[in-house]
Order: C-alpha cells, then structure tokens, then sequence
C-alpha cells in the first residue's frame, strides 16, 4: 500500500498533497486506484456535486469563478474538478482551466485540479468519479465538475453530480442545437451566459420552448448571466443552491453504486486474470469458451 | 551558408513564393501605373515629400527608462545629449500596465521586479521629476501611456505638467501610443479594461486632443507588438488597419468631430522592421499606398495632408539573439537599413542586449550611433525611395498590398479587429506562425548565426544584462505615502468620484482624468475606478 | 512503447487490471513569475510539451503562494517557470517550491541573462535562456520526469 492509498485526506498542507496524490493515483488507474476509491466509500457520503457543461466557449470556466465567492459563503470550502480534452495523437494534454479562473484569493479553501480526459468519451474523465468519492471522503463539502466543452451528448457528469447546469449562449438560438444534442433532457438549470450579445430574447424563447415539451412537472428554469460582471450570478447561485439542497437522494447513491459495482467488477477480474494464471487454467487452453466458463465457474467454487 | 537546390522554394515570411529574379513582366498590373508615380504624389507608397530624407531626417526615437522618476530622466537627458532627437519616457509594467500602485498585493508579490523595464509613476509628482529640465515645448515628446487603459492617466500627467510649467497645450507635440497590439495581442496583462470600454477610452483620446491639443497624435497603432507576437508582415499590415476602422468608425458614430481630422490623429502608427530587409522596406511602401485607398475608398477622404502616414518604426527585439549579443549591433544596423530604405518618419534600434535585460547606457548609446552612422556616413538619405522602380521591390510591395487586404476583410468578416482580440483568432494567428517559424529553426531549414551555427564558447564579448536601480520599490512605496499623506485629500476623493461618474456615463473621460492627475489622485485609486465600473477582460489565451 | 499504445490502455473505462501496464502521462506546471504578459515563449514551449506527450497545466502569471498551491494539487511531475523580471522573485518561488515538495523538479526559461542563470542552476534548475531549442527543452522534460534516463 502507498502513500496515496494509506493516506490522511484531512486538514492540512501535507494532508494536501496526500489527497492530491491520490488523486493521480486514481487517474493513473490500476489496483491502486480501486483500493483508495474503496476506501474512500466507508466514509458516509456528504459532498454535494455541481456538474457544469457546456459547449466549447459557452464560458463555464468564468461562470464557475463568478458562482466561487457564493459557494464559499454557503458551503465554506469548494473543490473544483476541471477536465480538458486529451490529444488523441500524442495522449498530451494543454489545461487551461486555471487561467480563467479566479480562484487565487481563497488560497486554502478552495481544491482546484486540472483534469485530462486521457482518452475518455463523455465530456469527463475516467478518474472523474472516484475522484469526486475521494474529495467527499476528504471532508470538501461541494465539488464543482467542470466538464470539456461537449458536442453531442457526452453526460456522463449527469450520472456523477447531485445537480447538473447546462451553460450556453445567445448565439446557440439561431440554429438550435441544444435539443438536438440531447442538453435539455440533462439539466435542472439552463444559463444562458454572455447575455450581453446579440440574441438574447430569442434563445431564451426557443430554450424555455424546448424545455416546456420535457415531461417534468416543472421544467428547469433558464437563467441569463454575464459571467464576467457578475450579472445574474446570485439568483442563479441561490437557486442552484435550493436545487442541491432538494436533489434526489438516488443521485448520491448513484456515483457509489456504480464505484462498488466496478470495485466488483474488477475484483472478479483480477479474480479471472488469477484463474488463467493458475494450473487449472492450462487444461482449459483447448477448450471452447463455453468449457473454459464452466472451468472457471469451477474455479470460483472451489477458491470457496 | 547551404546552397539551395534550383527546385527548393524561397519564401518571403509573408508566405509568397519568391523568384530567383524578376523583371517587369512580374509586377502586377494592378500595380503597373503605380511604378511611375514620384515621391510626394498619390497613392504615397514613395513617400510623402519628393525631398525626403534631404529636406527631413528621421527622428531618432528611442525607448527608455527605468528605476525611479530620476533614473529615467537621467537616461532620457543622456540620449539628447548622444543625439537622441525626440524622447520616449516608459513606465513601469507592473504598475502601470495594470493601474497598481506598488502596494498592490500582485505588485508586492513582486517587489524586486518594479522599476525593471521603466519607471514608477503612481502620481503627476512622479511624472514631474520624470520630466524635469526636459524639453517638452520644443521636443516631440511620447508620454508613455502606450497600453490603453493606462493612456488616459499618463496623458493627463504629462499635460497637467505640461500646463503647470506654463507651456500653451495647443503647440505640445508628442504621443501616447495608446495600442491594442501591445497589451491585448502582444503581452497580455493579467488584469484590464475590456476592449469595448478600450474603444471608448481612445475615442475620448481622440476627440479632446482634437480640441486642445491639435498637434498630438493622440492614439497610435503599433504593428510592432502584433509583429513580435508573431503576425507576418501582410497581417502586421491587414491588422493594422482593420484596427484604424475601430477608431474612424467609433469617431464616425459618434459623430462630435470632423472625421477628417480624426484620420489625421490616426496616421502616425509605428511598424516592426525586421531582418529581411527587402521585405520590410515593402511593407512601409505597402503601409502608405494602402492607407491613402482606405481613406479614399471607405471614407471618400481626398486631403492628402490626412494621406501622410506617419510611421515610427522599431527594430524587433526578438530578432535580437542572446548568444554572442555583439552580433546584434549587425543585426540592429540591418534592420534599421530596412526601415530607412521604406521611408520611414522615425526610428528606434533596440539595444545589442535586448534578449537579456533592458538596454544598458551604452547599448542605447550604440542604437543612437547606429542611426547616426546610416545618416551621416552611408548615403541612405541621398535619394528618396532608392529602391523605387526596382522590379522585385514594386512587385513584392503590390504583392504585399494584395495579402494585407485579405487579411484586412478576413478581420472585418470576423466582427472587426477588436473581436478578432476577443475570440483569440490573432493569437491563434500569431501562435501558428511563431510555431512555424520555431520548427523552421529547429529542423536547420532556416539559421540564426551564434545560435543555432557559428557556435563560439570561448567569445570574450559575453556581456550581463543590465539592472537600474534596485531602490525603485521603496522609492516609490514611500512617495505613494507621501503623496496620500499631503495631498489635499477632499479634491482627489472628488475628482476620483467624479471619474467614476464619466465613466459609468458616456461623456468624454480626459477631462476629469485631468482634474484627477491635477488633484494628485494616483494610478492604483484610479485603476480601481476602472475595475469596478468596467470589469476585466477575459484573456483568450492561456498563458 | 509507443504513446498510441499506452494511451488505449489508460483510454479504456474500465480500471486495467494489470497495474504495471498503465502509463501515467506526466504532468507539468507552467507559471509565469512576473507581471509582464510575454506568452509566445511559455505558449510555444507549452505546445511542444503536449505535443510530446505531456499533460501541461497553465497558470499564467502568478505569485509564489499561487505556484506553491497550484503544484501541489495538481500533483505535477515538473515545475516549468517562465522567469522575466528580476531573479529574487524567480529565485522566491524555487525556494518555496522546493520546500514545499523537495522532489519536485523545476526547470526554467525567459530572458535570463547568464548571472541568474548561474543562480537558478546552483538550485538545481536547468535553465532554457532565449535561443533554446525546443528539442532540449523536451528532452530536459523527459529526463525531469524519469521518462528517460539519458543524460
């Protein structure tokens, strides 16, 4: 067991980099990853989590940096999540997050971590996930997800996060892709960000159109912000704040099942991979695979 | 050097192929006529004055400054005395760039750093000992204030002093630079204005200088920070004026003042020259014609007084290598060759130690001796346009002309010159050449001599780079008290209200900035003014 | 290896079940210590990094307190620094990186003129001044992270 595995999460500059280190851990993936996200799940759950999505440029970074200030008053403490697309030629990755972000005046208070995708489709990354289990686990009361500007529908963060806000722009009304891409089914707030440019009225009518045809009983309200002068940002914190408040207990329970179902998962392969390196295993080489299931099939009963 | 095989292509940076020679059949058609225009006639690309260089040397204009107020005015009195024939007075980026005072945490974070690159001046008392015993009535004097939001407070500090020591406004002859290039394109600050209340800022400019100071060219383009960011010549140029239809077209809206005379504020703009010469010398021809049709094609402007472009230029420091900095005097004296073959109006080298610190006395010396040499010793000033008629010069200027326009339409398809700073398409622009230009280096395809060739570790000519004053900091922390504890509190907390007032408004912001400087209110007071009434730009790029 | 073949490795969304196997991409910290906004440099550098497999994180200008936090959440390989103004500020952060975190490489670059360079390497920096190619730099990177031992 290594540091990272064995670590204190807890207060503290060296608890800091344990957690961080965990954190790469996770993303390097591996026993190891499973070990610190299952250790982090003995830990009652207690963070909330705020999925931001978006498409590229819509402004969730500055958004998530305007919302700081508020969600520090509320929850005392915020740890960010920022993931950035990975190149698929070389696996590099350039992340920018930080630099939009005005996080700097909290110092301590504030966890920030640039996230690559490494190759994960779903506007996430694969470490996303346990890592959020982990800063729970830590103590970070609210983890803020900011996802890579997506496309088509990549919400893998709906599965993740308590609450879920969809950032767009005016310019998105004139040829309107929102529905199209599948956003208007994935979130319980909609920001219409940059409301200074043209076509404001516009997408607003046609979103709030888009969200009536929704079978909700109340369909997600739509908010305009300017991010970058602080417009609109208040309301849309206050509301976002009753949103986590009130957000169905299924979603919380929903990021730990599936980290056990993996952690499950994972264990019968390594199980699995035990069982092909196991004398057994060399008499099943001829077998057809129906054969080599019920030798190991065999196996498992009599590991127990 | 490599000899080339026949087949292997030669390109100008401006990525046009190039001929292994050329004759009149290559010069452009469109271009045709043009060749037999003479000096001081339409479309200008030859020159304003038939005399030139005869009747009017160039002004030998360098950057300076450093340490403390006193620093600064030491060097700049040491320049005139070498020959210097205008003065520039540079302030500090840390805290002029960004409206700090030097107790601004981001300032003190950095304490060792104030004073590096120019001089401190929070309050009009700064700027005073900045100018003493200089000669503001008779010089072309440039203010600094060359990154937009801080324009207005050093203009205002110039003129209040200015005022103060008797001299009539409406004869004081000089700049403030005021570009978009340098902060929004070049080296971005890590806290600003957005352009939009940028574009207000120097209309305002523009418009009270038209009225009180009418010899001042109040805002003035730089293609050089576009350049040196990494745009080619064509785009330096396209950028360039897109970035003049801003201004006309903000002055045309508003429509308070002749757009004649706006235009005129707006032709003197300062270019890169850089180490291809020929190409260089082209794009100061291209400059002129190009700005003569822009006037006349989309704003039906004849007078060819409002035709003359005016341009400084300043030699690209980052052509200026580290290894074996001696080198860069050559390479200094070239590129200054470039510039005078185009005709240019005014001219800074940059120091032979520019790729390690701010020049030293005696590099700036040597910038001021090797304008000296090109005026006095070698014949350039003899005939006007020499390279006039020749036939690669004419066909690459049309040439120029031709790339520099669609670029130009590319900028305005895109929302115009500001939008293109918003979205980051120049940086994207600026970064893909600088890239290129890197890779072209490092495969050997294109050499830099004591770079990446002629390697020679045991030079005896290794300099340090220079530093002023190490006292700039506490120098200024303690005059910032001073000024705060003396002055008359009631009339800069008024004057500072009274800008806030302007500028959540839409009148013209000069003149109270001029009550702020005169009631000694300091930069950081005001910088916060601007921060909470106009915000921050949103940086496109990441670093 | 080649990086195509690590990479499907770490691309797959199940955790590998041979550890040994995963690849981590390494990480890098790129700050600017001075106010001055000269980004072609750190930019270019950037961008040959990532090309080279690196995952690099940017911070633009920051303070010393900023950098310190910043290489510590994000758990990097690597500190790079773009140093333009005066060597104290720059020679600061390297002292308080180093405290921070004692096996955290740094190395440098900027207008570095030779007196401040000679500083940073007795920190154990190694230095890029102006005129350094991009293929050092990459290589110093490699070498930094343990990706490779040549010297």
């Amino acid at each position: 067991m290594s540091d990272a595995t064995s670590a204190d999460w807890g207060d503290g500059f060296t608890a800091r980099r344990a957690l961080a280190k965990s954190i790469s851990a996770i993303e390097s993936g591996g026993p190891e990853a499973l070990e610190i996200e299952q250790r982090a799940l003995q830990q009652p759950a207690a963070a909330h989590v705020l999925g931001i999505t978006g498409p590229p440029g819509a402004g969730k970074s500055s958004l998530i940096s305007a919302l700081l200030p508020h969600a520090l008053d509320h929850y005392g403490a915020v740890a960010i999540l920022a993931v950035d697309p990975s190149s698929s030629l070389t696996g590099g990755a350039l992340l920018g997050d930080r630099v939009r972000m005005d996080y700097r005046h909290f110092d301590q208070k504030v966890f920030f971590r640039s996230m690559a995708s490494r190759g994960y489709q779903g506007g996430i990354a694969a470490a996303t996930r346990a890592s959020v289990n982990v800063l729970d686990a830590a103590g970070w009361p609210l983890v803020i997800i900011e996802t890579l500007g997506i496309g088509q529908v990549e919400l893998d963060v709906m599965e993740l996060a308590d609450r879920v806000a969809v950032v767009l722009n005016p310019g998105w009304g004139d040829s309107f892709q929102a529905n199209k891409a599948g956003l208007t089914e994935q979130g319980d707030a909609f920001v219409l960000n940059k409301a200074d440019r043209p076509g404001l009225e516009n997408a607003k009518i046609l979103l709030e159109q888009s969200l009536q045809c929704l079978p909700a009983a109340t369909p997600p309200r739509v908010f305009t912000t300017i991010a970058t002068d602080d417009e609109g940002i208040p309301e849309l914190w206050q509301s976002l704040a009753d949103l986590m408040q009130e957000a169905p207990k299924i979603r919380q329970s929903r990021r730990r099942c599936e980290a056990v179902r993996e952690g499950a998962k994972t264990q019968l392969l390594r199980d699995f991979e035990a069982f092909l390196a196991s004398p057994e295993a060399a008499r099943s080489e001829s077998a057809a695979p129906e054969g080599a299931a019920d030798l190991l099939q065999q196996f498992y009963r009599e590991q127990n | 050097m490599r000899p080339k095989d026949p087949q292997d292509t030669v390109q100008a940076c401006s990525d046009i192929p190039l001929k292994s020679y050329y004759t009149a059949e290559d010069i452009p058609d469109s271009h045709a006529e043009r060749v037999n225009v003479a000096p001081g006639e339409a479309p200008y690309h030859r020159g304003f004055h038939p005399s030139g260089y005869r009747s009017k040397p160039w002004r030998i204009f360098q950057l300076s400054g450093f340490g403390k107020p006193e620093d600064e005015n030491e060097r700049i009195k040491f320049l005139l005395k070498n020959g210097e024939t205008g003065f520039i007075m540079e302030h500090d980026r840390n805290t002029a760039d960004h409206c700090y005072n030097v107790d601004h945490p981001e300032v003190l974070a950095r304490r060792e750093d104030v004073g590096l690159t120019g001089a401190v001046m929070q309050s009009v008392r700064d700027t005073a000992i900045c100018l003493d015993g200089l000669p503001m009535d008779t010089s072309f004097g440039h203010a600094g204030g060359a990154v937009v939001q801080h324009a207005p407070f050093a203009l205002a500090a110039y003129w209040a002093v200015a005022k103060k020591r008797g001299y009539d406004l409406s004869k004081l002859a000089g700049t403030g630079q005021s570009d978009f290039n340098l902060t929004y394109l070049g080296c971005v600050t890590k806290q600003q204005i957005p352009t939009d209340a940028g574009l207000r800022f120097n209309g305002d400019i523009i418009e009270f200088c038209t009225e009180h100071l009418p010899r001042w060219v109040p805002v003035s383009i730089a293609g050089y920070n576009g350049a040196d960011t990494g745009l080619t010549p064509d785009q330096e140029l396209g950028s360039l004026f897109a970035n003049a239809v801003e201004y006309l077209d903000e002055i045309k809206l508003r429509g308070r003042i002749p757009l004649e005379v706006a235009a005129r504020g707006c032709g003197g703009v300062s270019f890169r020259a850089s180490i291809k010469i020929f190409e260089e010398a082209c794009k100061m021809r291209a400059a002129r014609l190009m700005w003569s049709d822009l006037l006349k094609q989309r704003y039906g402007i004849n007078d060819e007084r409002v035709a003359n472009l005016r341009i400084h230029c300043v030699t690209a420091g980052s052509k200026m290598a580290y290894q074996q900095p001696m080198n860069n005097l050559v390479r200094g004296a070239l590129m200054a060759v470039s510039a005078v073959l185009g005709g240019v109006q005014s001219l800074g080298v940059s120091g032979y130690d520019e790729a390690l610190s701010i020049p030293s006395e005696h590099a700036h010396q040597m910038s001021v001796r090797i304008q000296q040499i090109l005026m006095e010793e070698t014949g350039l000033t003899d005939v006007t346009d020499p390279l006039g008629g020749s036939y690669y010069v004419e066909t690459l200027t049309a040439q120029l002309v031709e790339k520099a326009w669609a670029f130009f339409e590319e900028i305005l398809a895109r929302g115009g010159y500001l939008a293109c700073l918003d979205s980051g398409w120049l940086h994207a622009k600026a970064e893909e050449n600088q890239h290129k230009e890197f890779m072209q280096t490092e495969s050997g395809e294109a050499n830099i001599v004591g770079v990446t060739m002629a390697h020679d570790d045991s030079s005896p000519f290794e300099i340090d780079g220079f530093i002023g004053s190490d006292d700039a900091f506490d120098v200024a922390l303690e005059r910032l008290k001073e000024v705060k504890r003396t002055r008359h509190e009631k009339g800069a907390k008024t004057a500072l209200k009274d800008l806030e007032r302007v500028c959540r408004g839409s009148d013209n912001i000069m003149p109270v900035m001029m009550d702020c400087l005169e009631a000694e209110a300091t930069l950081g007071e005001v910088g916060d003014v601007y921060r909470e009434v106009f915000g921050d730009w949103r940086t496109p790029i990441q670093c | 290896m080649t990086y195509t073949a690590r990479f499907s490795v770490i691309g797959v969304r199940q955790f590998n079940v041979k550890g040994s196997d995963v690849v981590k991409p390494k990480r890098i910290l790129m700050a600017k210590t001075g106010l001055d906004g000269h980004w072609r440099g750190p930019t270019i550098v950037a961008r040959a990094l990532r090309d080279a497999g690196f995952e690099v994180i940017m911070i633009g200008m920051a303070t010393t307190a900023e950098i310190v936090a910043a290489a510590i959440d994000e758990d990097v390989d690597l500190v790079g620094l773009n140093i333009g103004g005066h060597i104290d500020v720059a020679l600061r952060a390297v002292d308080a990186v180093q405290s921070a975190a004692p096996d955290m490489p740094i190395f440098a670059g900027g207008t570095i003129p030779p007196h401040a360079c000679k500083q940073l390497e007795a920190k154990g920096l190694e230095v890029f001044p102006p005129g350094s190619m991009l293929t050092d730099i990459v290589d110093s990177a490699n070498r930094l992270t343990g990706l490779s031992t040549a010297q």
